[in-house]
């Protein structure tokens, strides 16, 4: 699955820790997130969705294969 | 883990892993003493061997709290993970033994090595994955 956090978070000037401190994760988590190491759960998307003000959709991109 | 900031549920998994290891260590070397020093025969060596089993499973129980308390999915996954490959290693080790001892009549291995096998390989492990998905120095805004 890609997305479009790096990007987000860039547009708000916010570094990874800034980002983990805000979803109340590690920033190992949120760079796993970004790097496409690890596919969040439902709940979490939502929480990310709901920080940056967007559809989950528009954040995460699904990928077949 | 690094430097990176502890959770509370890490910090409480640390400090229970601690104490139940010491109290381990502890029952394991006051048993063993008072089996081999002859204080214990009979019947009674069944309730000492079982003893030094109540910390083995308050360890796995602080393992079971730490999944529980964890609120960082990616880190619980990096967790189960790690008990995975510790649990799988314990099984191979004792596969093994058992067979080596079925087929080659050779002896038992230690009793503390499946023990010590499960841990060494959950820590190795552990910092194995956190040196794998350490976030590199993206510290500042992207």
């Amino acid at each position: 699955m890609k997305n479009r956090l790096r990007v987000l978070r860039a547009e708000r000037s916010w570094s990874q820790a800034d980002l983990a401190e805000k979803l109340e994760v590690s920033r190992q988590s949120v760079n796993a997130i970004e790097t496409g190491k690890y596919d969040p759960s439902l709940p979490l998307a939502f929480r990310i969705a709901l920080l940056f003000a967007k559809r989950i959709e528009e954040i995460f991109e699904f990928e077949d294969g | 883990m690094g430097c990176r900031v502890k959770s509370k549920a890490e910090k409480n998994y640390e400090r229970r892993l601690i104490w139940a290891m010491l109290v381990y260590v502890v029952v394991v070397i006051v048993t063993t003493w008072a089996v081999r020093h002859g204080h214990v025969s009979g019947w009674a060596l069944y309730v000492v061997a079982v003893i030094p089993c109540l910390p083995v499973l308050r360890l796995i129980h602080v393992l079971a709290l730490y999944l529980h308390e964890e609120t960082d999915e990616f880190q619980r996954l990096l967790a189960v993970r790690a008990i995975l490959l510790g649990g799988a290693a314990m099984l191979v080790v004792s596969a093994f033994s058992d067979f080596l001892r079925s087929f080659a009549n050779v002896g038992a291995l230690s009793p503390f090595m499946m023990f010590s096998v499960f841990w060494v390989t959950f820590g190795i492990a552990q910092g194995v994955q956190a040196r794998m998905n350490r976030a590199g120095g993206d510290e500042e805004p992207a």
